[in-house]
């Protein structure tokens, strides 16, 4: 019995190390699946990003830099899609990106303080705390803000303060919150609900509850029979299926980790799709497809995660010695990718979850003066201006064919 | 009358001692071993750079809240109950602190005491409840969370609240911090090992009936016990706050779950009695922040962090946890 115990304990060990070796950092990586060349991007008389055949520096041209990801979860799709992107960049641009999750204050001042010692050049996180800022400046690390942005004054205040903060870029959720409104109304609604996750638990949700209260002063004929905001949306609009017969549109402000999927089902099985309810939300799930060729899906927004390479070449820029942004307590803006047809989410798996992201390397280090001297804000706010799927389509549809 | 039964009996009761002495100090240096094995591992890794001195300051600051309520945990483990509040009480003491300090009128050193008070009154209503009116503690806790989370999150609805970061950064200094986990470490230990507060805990986690028939007035020592851990709750709040500068609506939510693994991790038997040891959750504290210090700076996929974390927890809890209650030798 002992010597099975103590074999048992042998076996595990042996588990755990071969576990912890296996996932052990890799030093390299071939990326076999990359087929462009690096390119300069200038803009056209149009005003969409296109891409002319100019040499940039490759990965192996270049020093090396390290750079650290706070995010709240990779196991969730847009986490999950975020570490590829970022993945995908590190091998063009030598940079080694180390991931952790974190989210809360204290966790993410302690992450802050492991990547510190991981020996990272920059640090982009989904969230900021005033010690986070200290600490880089301390250490002389950058720190940029991705996916989301500051409000606080004092908070502004220190960012505007630091020559450490390369800046934040987030996606426009009021707008988007507007958007749904207008989109459903455009449609025919007249009697909406919208649900959202518990107020203060995620700013951007906020936000896009605000552009959904905002549009909705806007139409004097529009009436929201319901709102929810919970942990438990799925139930909440299983109950206003049956609350509200004359319902004919629904808002959610987002349905990451399957929550659309589930929002998709309870249309369904409510009968609501039968009653002609018109759905929008946030957050590209599987089914979105047949949702908007059937008509139930009237507006959907996504495609956010190639926000990360944005913030990733303003972190680039700063660490080789070239901070853009002057007021970096200012957001730069993006737009979300919205889906209206299937044609628009057939082409969204295809050039923006495909091999090639949405913003490819030689388009991203296209933003980086070292490489490209007509690098500017300018460059910025036209990348960010003009995504949507019409300018992914355009700029790689002889890549990806 | 000696007898050849009599010589048998008396030999199998010292083999079975001698195994059982074996197997206690097997199962108390474990939880030890698990520690210094995995300072080890990573110093390997990392090439030393986990046992830098810079990474070691950032190992005071990072165990600072851990090690004092999972030692504040043991006088509520002990006696065999449990606190699913604690983390939500942080983030309620938080939002207290915030509110008093953001209006000014006192400095700091008058703020901490407050948080304090505020968490003593947290642990005290728990306790009460529970024994007063006999609702097991699990539940009464679980009330208390969903109490304090609502107030948390209502607070931060519009918001995340923001304290003057320069004015209490002094706070977040490593030597006081430093000092203070060493004071709770000696006030808790000198309390549960050498007072009665602590021999009386351990006897009601042993048996409650036989320690209330004994003199033991169970309910003010259970009391007690939810406001000490509700006190210095309110105590790594208030550091907490100062180390950071912020509260969100999730403050303090993965405490209860870190302090519960710490506790466990440490070789502290859930059920308490005799066999609760400060140690175990000092030893625990550690072994959780050294883990999740030491997989970041090597770089791990954090998808395979909590994987990691799950086996090694595995190995040391299932050879160091009490599978029985009514061993012969205690």
């Amino acid at each position: 019995m002992k010597k099975t115990a103590i074999l048992a304990l042998f076996l595990a060990l042996v588990m755990l190390l071969g576990t912890v070796g296996c996932v052990a950092p890799a030093e390299t990586n071939e990326n076999t699946n990359q087929t462009e060349t690096a390119t300069s991007t200038e803009p056209a008389s149009e005003g969409t990003v296109t891409e002319s055949k100019d040499n940039y520096p490759a990965a192996s041209e270049l020093n090396p830099y390290k750079v650290g990801v706070m995010w709240y979860s990779y196991s969730d799709q847009l986490g999950s899609s975020i570490k590829k992107n970022l993945e995908y960049l590190g091998k063009d641009f030598n940079v080694e990106f180390t991931f952790v999750e974190a989210y809360l204050p204290e966790d993410s001042v302690a992450a802050t303080e492991n990547l510190i010692q991981n020996g990272v050049d920059g640090i982009m996180s989904l969230v900021i705390y005033p010690d986070m800022i200290q600490q880089c400046e301390t250490a002389g690390v950058y720190l940029g803000q991705f996916c989301n942005e500051t409000t606080d004054v004092d908070m502004l205040k220190m960012i505007a303060d630091s020559k450490y903060f390369v800046g934040m870029v987030n996606e426009n959720d009021e707008a988007c919150g507007e958007a749904m409104v207008d989109d459903l109304y455009a449609r025919g609604c007249r009697n909406i609900v919208w649900l959202s996750i518990p107020a203060g638990a995620a700013s951007n949700h906020d936000s896009r509850v605000r552009g959904i209260e905002t549009a909705v002063a806007k139409y004097p004929d529009l009436t929201v029979l319901a709102n929810y905001r919970g942990d438990k949306m799925g139930e909440a609009l299983q109950s206003f299926a049956v609350t509200y017969p004359d319902m004919d549109g629904i808002i959610a402000t987002g349905g990451s980790n399957g929550g659309t999927e589930e929002f998709y089902q309870i249309m369904t099985s409510e009968g609501l799709t039968d009653r002609g309810v018109i759905f929008a939300t946030i957050d590209i799930g599987q089914g979105t497809g047949e949702r908007l060729a059937s008509g139930d899906l009237g507006w959907i927004g996504g495609g956010q995660f190639p926000t990360s390479s944005i913030v990733f070449s303003l972190l680039y820029n700063a660490i080789t010695g070239n901070k853009i942004l002057d007021n970096p307590e200012k957001a730069l803006y993006r737009n979300f990718m919205t889906l209206q047809s299937e044609d628009d989410y057939n082409n969204y798996v295809k050039f923006v979850e495909g091999a090639i992201p949405p913003y490819t390397s030689g388009e991203i280090k296209a933003l980086i003066k070292a490489f490209n001297p007509d690098a500017s804000i300018e460059l910025y706010n036209l990348y960010n201006s003009t995504y949507s799927i019409e300018d992914v389509v355009a700029r790689h549809a002889d890549t990806i064919g | 009358m000696e007898t050849l039964a009599n010589n048998h009996d008396e030999i199998s009761y010292m083999v079975l001692l001698k195994k059982h002495k074996k197997k206690k100090m097997f199962s108390s240096i474990i939880p030890f071993m698990g520690l210094i094995f995995i300072i080890c591992f990573f110093a390997l890794v990392t090439k030393g750079n986990t046992i830098s001195i810079s990474n070691l300051s950032n190992l005071v600051n990072q165990s600072f809240t851990l090690i004092i309520v999972a030692v504040a945990a043991v006088f509520v483990y002990s006696h065999g109950g449990i606190d699913m509040s604690v983390g939500a009480v942080q983030g309620f003491v938080s939002v207290i602190i915030a509110m008093v300090a953001l209006q000014g009128v006192l400095p700091g050193w008058a703020i901490l005491p407050v948080g304090i008070l505020v968490g003593m009154f947290c642990g005290f209503c728990t306790g009460s409840i529970h024994v007063l009116i006999g609702v097991p503690a699990f539940v009464v806790s679980l009330c208390v969370n969903y109490i304090c989370t609502g107030i948390v999150a209502s607070a931060c609805a519009n918001s995340d609240i923001y304290l003057p970061y320069a004015q209490y950064a002094s706070w977040n200094n490593l030597l006081l911090k430093g000092g203070v986990v060493l004071a709770i470490i000696g006030i808790g230990f000198f309390v549960f090992e050498y007072t009665k507060v602590g021999k009386y805990l351990k006897a009601i986690g042993g048996n409650m009936n036989t320690a209330n028939q004994s003199g033991v007035i169970v309910k003010k020592y259970v009391v007690l016990a939810y406001t000490i851990l509700g006190g210095t709750v309110g105590l790594i709040a208030f550091f907490a706050l100062a180390r950071t500068g912020a509260i969100t609506a999730q403050t303090g939510s993965g405490l209860m779950l870190d302090v519960l693994t710490a506790i466990v991790l440490g070789g502290f038997p859930l059920a308490g009695g005799a066999k609760s040891r400060i140690r175990s959750a000092i030893i625990g504290a550690l072994t959780v922040t050294v883990l999740s210090n030491g997989l970041t700076i090597w770089g791990i996929d954090p998808n395979y962090i909590n994987g990691i974390q799950g086996i090694l927890f595995l190995i040391i809890v299932s050879v160091s946890y009490e599978r029985k209650k009514n061993e012969i030798f205690n």
